[in-house]
């Protein structure tokens, strides 16, 4: 029927498909992947001719573009190999492959930071045929020339406001034209990055419908669209000859690099915290591209230059990116309750103009005013016509448009001219009077009157569509396109993709659809182009080599130190209820057994409290002891509880996750205490009947215990067998045994201070060996039942014992000592020597001395050396944090404007 | 012409020590038209790490500090002598109506326009615009509208530095109609921007008299703010609503833009410090001139 259809010319294989994980446009560490389906065209198909015209699996909507389908039924160059293959593909298998995209989506995108706003992804992406994208490129690269242009003259000489090129109050009474920043120049321009969203009417004509020059946000959107759909349709992505976008990202670390200068500069991006909504884009950005990210605090101005804080001092900072909106940058010279950035920054930018990408102040080339004055500037600055011009809007401070908008108030949509962070999916829906109470109207009317200067006007003027896919096949949808734009080498080049989504028809012109799904945007190559590589083929020379020479941040030193001992006391904390479990299981018909495990419990939940354990009552076992798992498996106050802890961990997984492998990451972010509390028995249950009734929920919690075991397990080995041993793994593992110690120094107290006879004293014996998983150890050694004196001889003085009190602190007192000090310290700092004064103490101890039992019945010296390292260990990890992190913590806090009278 | 020696000192005392601080001071007097300064000297106690005076933004000379050794305390005592210019008085009835002004709007260059533009503590609304109509009837000049917009204020609002703060919005004032000078100012500010007039916020200090038979307290004076109206016969013309006064020659001049938070006198970022607690200690004194 049409020769066209299927048969595209750039549709031929290259090459055939060997490996799908090297293929990856992404580094296959740094995503979560999933064997699975992929999207290939099988051998038939690919040699078939074409069997039927696209409206059989597609219907266009009438005179509506269509960006897949032209109005007389052909395909539209580039689409061959994409239309082919969900036209011939079994819809039950593109399910399978739409729900491994969502739950790649899930695995990548979902963190209880963006909450509910899921992020979705379309399995059908948006195809350009090289001829089409160069009109987009020409003009995005038009654009970027003209913002700059444009900002060098609003921070410089003014001339367009002399000129009458653009109405001062525009610009004036935008917030984010920041007028400390007044003549700071950058060399290069203020842009450095951008972002174009282009939308096509329904006649197919383009228009640029927002423009994103505050920060990269969006860069990480669209890099782990690529890294998803890359994966699920590998085999597609290469036989429709789609460009890479690793290039384009490679060549920007190198410049950054270079521009940075000097032999191993120190590049970071300086980051929002993580609960603001823009963070998982920087993040996902940071990490594809290898940099730090960094926050506000975690920066210190002193001289005018940045540092960073490090565990050994500050460290100058020689280019920072800049992901935080210009205005809350320094709360100094800038919005005074902005704290993003850190005080000073403005003066340290005027020292060097060239510190920051995008320099400060970009974002007022966003005002949505600019829009109908930008032929003019394009003329002026530019010498040439705008190649594609905004979509059609009125900006209200000029009285004519405003008493016309107001005239007419139903007919247009009425939006801020500027708007903040350009996440992609949130601009803010525009305001429209119809429908509104007289109330509400009257506002808007009062705004557009007062706030005119901040708002402008549009009218709704239709988008082109593109299939969409459902499980009833394609559908047509109107969507926009966002487009990356980034100086590289002194020149704007454009990322060959980009992200497109569903906008919501009339209701707006910006990208404010959450709901809707996002695309990939697939840019089809010319024969001629050579293929490009992806970023991981090409790793980064200077990444690895960075890592290791730059100082570990403060605030990355804190999480991994608290990640050690979050996870260490998740898992002794499950060792324990574990080991308590399993023996009440095997005692049922026990009653006179040791009371002492549910102590321990007891002691471990109540741990942040005085510690007193002599002063616990223990009740009858079988109530006391349900009980005390309760509290520890629900408690959501107490800080040691099973579920408080499992939620640090993950907290901490997400401040620090570009540390962390995407296996470990999987691991953390999953973690909860869920599995454990939804199988204890119904608090209802009667007292008497518990011990039988709960049989089967001990041996539940059992199960569940030694998954997560498990699964801690599996981080603890990753991170000991693939962190290198340099100070970030120091922190962790130093975390790991003071947390440790502390478990251990508990139990042992907790069971062993007063004797119980010979009998109940050997059965807490053999219950100390396995929770602290040296039974076998023990059993290898003695083949007899065990001892007070061998089982703390292995327990806390044999340093070969990694589950052992002194390997512990051994392992503290070496971690401490290689941890960078200040150089002039000739004495040792004050953790080096409690932890030394610790190890010592246990190193001397006697284990016949400690397993002596008074005529009281106390075992007064294990007492004293325990007892001392309960209080002592806390203290320790008070002087850690006070000599490493103690920079981490610094609030910069305003002081008080004093008042005129 | 009037000469004036100012002492303005500020001592900051913390709760904890500071480990870094950084000041952005508008101090110094500006040098304009109606002022010539003589003297200014600033004094930062600790010694500041680093010290950066510029002109700002608005053309108001403008100091930069940075304390980079920890500190508990801080002082800053700025010491200047000005002569102020002694000018017939504007002619209010022969400026241009205020709807001729505001119909302008378009054609006025950026550094007036940007006085007509709402800032972060006045910003126009149809309250302040209601409250502005009463002093601006159909008509009548533009600067004669701004002294019976002063004049209300004067007269219906209560001086009182017990009922704002330095973050009260306008509204709060105008509703509840009392505050103190910056409060004032901001109410005319916003009224007159309401209206589409040009007006901009003025930091400095004012000379002030003891009650009648009485020695005048040492410290007792304060940093002071008022307004600027501009007409195109004028320019620029000050309106103290405070005291019901234009353009005096008892008004020193430090400084000048949108508003408070353009010229604040001291303002400043901690690292550390815990609670402060601040005192201020100002001086105004007429000296003999031609000395």
């Amino acid at each position: 029927m049409n020769q066209e259809l299927l048969v595209a010319p750039d549709y031929a294989d290259p090459e055939p498909t060997v490996s799908d994980g090297l293929d990856t446009d992404a580094p296959q560490n740094d995503f979560a992947t999933g064997a699975g389906p992929d999207m290939k065209l099988s051998a038939a198909s690919r040699s078939q001719p074409p069997a039927a015209a696209a409206e059989a699996f597609y219907k266009t909507q009438p005179n509506v573009f269509d960006e897949m389908v032209s109005p007389d039924g052909r395909l539209r160059p580039g689409w061959g190999a994409c239309a082919e293959w969900f036209q011939k593909t079994p819809m039950s298998f593109q399910v399978g492959l739409a729900q491994k995209t969502e739950r790649l989506v899930y695995e990548n995108f979902s963190s209880s930071i963006r909450g509910d706003r899921s992020w979705r992804l379309d399995l059908m992406p948006i195809v350009y045929s090289a001829d089409e994208w160069a009109v987009i490129e020409r003009a995005a690269v038009q654009r970027a020339n003209l913002y700059n242009a444009i900002l060098a003259d609003l921070y410089g000489p003014q001339e367009s406001f002399a000129q009458g090129l653009i109405p001062p109050a525009l610009i004036l009474s935008d917030e984010s034209f920041l007028r400390p920043l007044q003549g700071v120049m950058p060399e290069r321009g203020h842009l450095t990055f951008l972002a174009l969203d282009f939308a096509r009417d329904p006649l197919g004509n383009w228009r640029v419908i927002d423009t994103h020059t505050e920060t990269p946000a969006g860069h990480g959107f669209a890099l782990a669209n690529r890294t998803v759909l890359g994966e699920v349709g590998g085999s597609l992505f290469r036989q429709a000859q789609v460009l890479r976008i690793g290039n384009f990202y490679q060549s920007l670390v190198d410049d950054l690099l270079s521009r940075a200068g000097g032999d191993d500069p120190l590049i970071a991006m300086l980051a929002p915290p993580p609960d603001d909504s823009a963070f998982f884009g920087h993040s996902f950005m940071a990490r594809y591209m290898r940099q730090k990210r960094v926050r506000g605090t975690d920066l210190r101005v002193v001289g005018n230059r940045v540092y960073l804080k490090t565990i050994a001092g500050l460290k100058k900072i020689d280019l920072l990116i800049r992901a935080i909106e210009g205005h809350k940058a320094d709360p100094l010279e800038l919005s005074p309750d902005g704290f993003d950035g850190p005080v000073g920054l403005v003066e340290a930018c005027r020292q060097d103009p060239n510190l920051m990408v995008n320099a400060l102040g970009t974002a007022v080339v966003e005002n949505r005013g600019l829009s109908g004055y930008l032929s003019g500037l394009s003329q002026k600055f530019l010498n040439e016509d705008l190649h594609i011009p905004d979509t059609p809007r009125l900006w209200l401070g000029d009285a004519v448009a405003r008493e016309q908008v107001l005239s007419e108030l139903d007919r247009h949509i009425i939006h801020d001219a500027q708007e903040g962070t350009g996440s992609p999916g949130e601009a803010v829906q525009g305001r429209s009077s119809v429908g509104m109470s007289p109330e509400d109207r009257a506002a808007l009317e009062a705004e557009v009157r007062f706030g005119a200067t901040r708002l402008v006007a549009e009218q709704p003027v239709g988008f082109a569509t593109a299939p969409a896919w459902t499980t009833e096949g394609l559908r047509p949808e109107a969507y926009a396109l966002r487009v990356y734009v980034s100086n590289i080498d002194g020149e704007f080049q454009v990322m060959p993709g980009g992200l497109a989504l569903s906008v919501d028809e009339g209701a707006t012109v910006a990208l404010s659809s959450a709901e809707s799904r996002s695309r990939d945007v697939w840019v089809v190559r010319r024969e001629t182009d050579v293929p490009s590589l992806s970023l991981k083929r090409i790793a980064s020379q200077h990444a690895t080599i960075q890592r290791h020479s730059k100082g570990l941040e403060s605030r990355a030193a804190d999480n991994l130190y608290w990640l050690g001992r979050y996870c260490e006391r998740a898992d002794g904390t499950l060792r324990i209820i574990r080991q308590t479990l399993e023996r009440s299981a095997a005692d049922l018909l026990a009653p006179l057994s040791s009371q002492r495990p549910i102590k321990v419990l007891r002691a471990i939940l109540e741990r942040e409290e005085p510690f007193d354990p002599a002063s616990k009552t223990v009740d009858a076992e079988a109530v006391s002891l349900w009980s005390s798992l309760t509290d520890l498996c629900t408690s959501e106050e107490r800080m040691q509880s099973l579920p408080a802890t499992m939620a640090s961990i993950r907290n901490i997984a997400v401040q620090c996750r570009e540390m962390l492998s995407e296996d470990s990451w999987r691991i953390l972010s999953g973690f909860s205490a869920e599995n454990v509390t939804c199988k204890l028995p119904a608090p209802a249950v009667d007292n008497d009947a518990l011990p039988g009734a709960a049989i089967s929920n001990a041996l539940d919690i059992i199960e569940a215990s030694d998954e997560l075991l498990d699964r801690l397990a599996a981080f603890s080995g990753m991170s000991h067998e693939n962190m290198t041993r340099h100070n970030g793994w120091l922190f962790l593992d130093l975390g790991r045994r003071v947390e440790r110690a502390l478990q251990l120094s508990t139990l042992l107290l907790s069971l062993f201070e007063t004797s119980e006879g010979p009998d109940l004293d050997s059965d807490d014996m053999f219950f100390a060996l396995q929770a602290a998983d040296s039974f076998l150890t023990f059993r290898s050694r003695y083949r007899f039942a065990p001892e007070m004196h061998l089982v703390l001889d292995l327990l806390v003085i044999d340093e070969r014992n990694p589950r052992g009190l002194a390997y512990q602190l051994a392992q503290i007192s070496d971690h401490i000592g290689r941890l960078p000090k200040s150089s002039d310290d000739a004495v040792r700092a004050p953790d080096q020597r409690l932890a030394l004064d610790l190890l010592t103490k246990v190193r001397l101890a006697d284990v016949e001395e400690m397993a002596a039992v008074n005529s009281e019945g106390q075992r007064e010296e294990l007492r004293a050396v325990l007892a001392e390292l309960i209080r002592e260990l806390p203290h320790l990890s008070e002087l850690i944090s006070r000599q490493y992190f103690s920079l981490a913590d610094e609030q910069p806090q305003r002081l008080n404007l004093n008042s005129a009278r | 012409m009037p000469r004036y020696e100012v002492s303005h000192r500020t001592i900051y005392n913390y709760s904890a020590p500071v480990i870094q601080s950084n000041h952005l001071l508008h101090l110094e007097p500006r040098a304009v038209t109606a002022q010539n300064v003589l003297r200014h000297s600033l004094i930062v106690e600790p010694a500041p790490a680093w010290r950066e005076t510029r002109v700002d933004y608005f053309g108001n000379p403008s100091t930069l500090i940075s304390l980079e050794d920890e500190h508990q305390e801080l002082l800053v005592h700025s010491r200047s002598e000005v002569e102020v210019v002694e000018a017939a008085p504007p002619e209010l009835m022969s400026t241009s109506k205020w709807e001729a002004v505001v119909a302008s709007f378009a054609t006025l260059p950026p550094d007036i326009v940007d006085f007509v533009c709402p800032s972060r503590f006045a910003a126009g609304s149809q309250p302040l615009y209601d409250f502005a109509r009463v002093s601006f009837e159909p008509g009548l000049p533009v600067l004669e509208g701004a002294r019976r917009l002063m004049e209300r204020i004067f007269k219906e609002f209560r001086f009182d530095n017990t009922t704002t703060d330095v973050s009260t919005p306008v509204h709060t004032v105008l509703e509840q109609k009392s505050g103190v000078c910056q409060d004032f100012a901001h109410l005319q500010i916003a009224a007159l921007r309401s209206l589409g007039l040009p007006s901009r916020y003025v930091s400095g200090y004012i000379l002030t008299h003891p009650p009648e038979g009485q020695e005048k307290l040492e410290g007792s004076d304060a940093s002071h703010a008022w307004v600027q109206v501009w007409s195109p016969e004028t320019g620029w013309v000050d309106f103290d609503p405070t005291n019901n006064l234009i353009n005096s020659t008892e008004h020193i001049t430090t400084g000048f833009g949108r508003d408070f938070g353009d010229v604040s006198p001291i303002s400043g970022v901690l690292l550390g410090g815990g609670h402060h607690s601040v005192g201020v200690a100002v001086d105004v004194r007429g000296i003999k001139s031609g000395g």
